[in-house]
């Protein structure tokens, strides 16, 4: 019962999330684009929810839906030309596009298909954030702090380039 | 059994009564499901009702602040107008601007009201009645609370008007830049508390209310309060629907039950920040006599009239004023909070407070009402000061002149 649900649930969600990616990708206008954007990012918050990845799952929404796409969104409100995108890039950049797109496509298939992805006999029915808490703070310390780092110097960046002087 | 304690009970013992009854005829896991539904449907019709009361309370209140009488015509003391206001929206057209984009334009209230409506799923209106008990609950709400500001600026942008598209905008920096200290004042409470889920943090202060907590409960009461006024746009920080800059902002092209949702998603982020803050700093269902659930809700209540007494009170901001706010006075208070929490946390100073029972408790509230008084009498002097530097007469010397202006 649980399980067919689960199996239900979980291709809904994997089509949303395939149908929102393609609407970023095909929409005429960019607005839309990123109204696409928010199903996609949020049917694969849903997804994370059905590998009872709780946490995960939170921060996908209040992180990518909640910030990103509202930054996005602020950013096409105030460019000029807001409403109407041609509908394809010029002839070289279509071309490398999608030499870009088909490597990347290769590399992607090529690391699902080799890497060893260990399964759990059964999903793990129990809330995540404080392994995760845990583990940020003793045995992933350094990458995490590290992380920070790269996160203050881009915000550094951002403010030497924002400067008018 | 008591009597008290059979009302304190009195949705759990409901819920397991429906259940039982349903898994008569039921097979286990439907019975679930369908008690489940109910919770919802009952959660759902609370938020009407709920809507319908605050708005009778918002506009009275309102009201008497600005001297008048406030609705008094259908009903006794006007009890009846949002039922009447209700049904007027019901009835009105529904205008569809020719050149707005359809789509966006219909799916805009349903985005702003669904995720408002979602938050009540983890409200802990008593130990026994909390619909969803996520581990991850504060994240949750959190998470669902920047969701609406995405509906409002579909609908700027959808309605194809330089006014409702400029109130979008507002919409979205608005959210960008308080979203952080909200968190940010959220984060000492899940410290002292030690879990983010809001039915423990409220069981975590069976002891002492978290605003009791010296300094850093009232510094982030006070932040968390603010930035979820502003987030949920509420006066002051209604700039994205400021009618006397952009006549109604986002909303302007929207009539009948479209505007009808907008507002109704309004009053219940109000309502949902007014209960979270109850949850965070005042201890949720915690109280004396009373069932849990009344306390709840009366806290909520005061913390909602407070939000309409802030409303009439003061005038809405500026664009730079509201943007110095958030970075410059919000955000570094409440990282300097968090870090306090810290230390305070480690000192395990509430537990040696809690320790000495009610007298502990006291003294909690002595020191923070100290800090209070010391706060608004050096914010005085720097307010002086700052005048006096710029050449401007105080307050009390242009008292006089204004009175006698008056008519």
């Amino acid at each position: 019962m649980t399980e067919a649900i689960a199996t239900i649930a979980f291709w809904v969600f994997a089509i949303t999330t395939v149908v929102g990616a393609l609407g970023v990708v095909l929409a005429k206008r960019v607005f839309h684009s990123a109204m696409f954007l928010v199903v996609a990012l949020g049917s694969t918050a849903a997804i994370y929810v059905l590998l009872s990845a709780d946490f995960l799952a939170t921060v996908q929404v209040l992180v990518y839906t909640g910030a990103i796409v509202i930054l996005v969104l602020f950013a096409i409100m105030l460019t000029p030309q807001s409403v109407e995108l041609p509908a394809f890039a010029p002839g070289g950049q279509q071309v490398g596009g999608a030499v870009v797109a088909l490597a990347l496509l290769a590399l992607v298939i090529a690391a699902i298909r080799t890497g060893p992805w260990p399964l759990a006999a059964q999903p793990l029915d129990q809330p995540t954030s404080f392994a995760i808490g845990q583990g940020f703070l003793t045995t992933f310390l350094f990458p995490f702090e590290l992380a920070s780092l790269v996160l203050l110097v881009a915000l550094i960046g951002a403010i030497l380039l924002a400067r008018e002087d | 059994m008591t009597i008290p304690s059979i009302l304190n009970d009195l949705i759990g013992q409901i819920g397991a009564l429906l259940r039982y009854l349903l898994g008569l005829i039921l097979p286990e896991g439907l019975a679930v499901a369908l008690v489940t539904l109910v919770g919802i449907g009952v959660a759902v019709t609370f938020v009407a009702l709920l809507v319908m009361s605050q708005i009778w309370a918002e506009r009275k209140v309102i009201a008497r602040i600005q001297d008048r009488v406030g609705p008094n015509r259908v009903g006794p003391f006007g009890l009846l107008q949002s039922v009447a206001d209700a049904l007027k929206l019901l009835t009105k057209e529904d205008i569809v601007p020719s050149n707005a984009d359809r789509l966006v334009f219909a799916l805009a209230p349903l985005v702003v009201l669904v995720p408002s409506l979602m938050i009540f799923a983890v409200l802990p209106f008593n130990w026994d009645a909390t619909i969803a008990r996520l581990d991850v609950g504060i994240l949750y709400v959190l998470a669902l609370a920047t969701l609406p500001t995405i509906g409002i600026v579909m609908a700027g942008w959808a309605s194809y008007n330089n006014y409702t598209l400029l109130g979008g905008m507002r919409a979205a920096a608005q959210l960008i830049s308080y979203e952080v200290p909200e968190v940010l004042s959220v984060l000492p409470i899940v410290l002292l508390a030690g879990t983010m889920s809001l039915w423990g943090i409220a069981s975590a202060q069976q002891g002492a209310w978290f605003i009791l907590a010296p300094i850093v409960g009232p510094v982030a009461f006070v932040l968390f309060f603010t930035a979820g006024i502003a987030e949920i746009n509420r006066s002051p920080f209604d700039l994205p629907e400021a009618e006397s800059e952009i006549i109604a902002g986002f909303h302007m092209e929207y009539s009948g039950m479209r505007f009808a949702l907008f507002f109704l998603a309004e009053y219940a982020n109000a309502f949902s920040v007014s209960a979270i803050a109850a949850t965070l700093f005042f201890g949720g269902w915690q109280g004396w006599i009373l069932p849990g659930y009344v306390w709840f809700v009366v806290k909520t209540y005061l913390l909602f009239l407070v939000m309409v007494w802030i409303r009439g009170t003061l005038p809405r901001l500026r664009y730079d004023q509201l943007m110095n706010l958030a970075w410059k006075i919000m955000l570094p208070l409440a990282l300097g909070n968090v870090l306090l929490a810290a230390l305070l946390k480690n000192a395990g100073l509430m537990e040696l407070a809690l320790s000495f029972g009610w007298l502990g408790m006291i003294v909690l509230l002595a020191i923070n009402l100290v800090v209070v008084v010391i706060l608004f009498a050096g914010y005085n002097r720097l307010f002086r000061a700052v005048r006096q530097s710029a050449g401007l007469p105080l307050l009390e010397a242009t008292q006089p002149a204004a009175q006698a202006a008056r008519p």
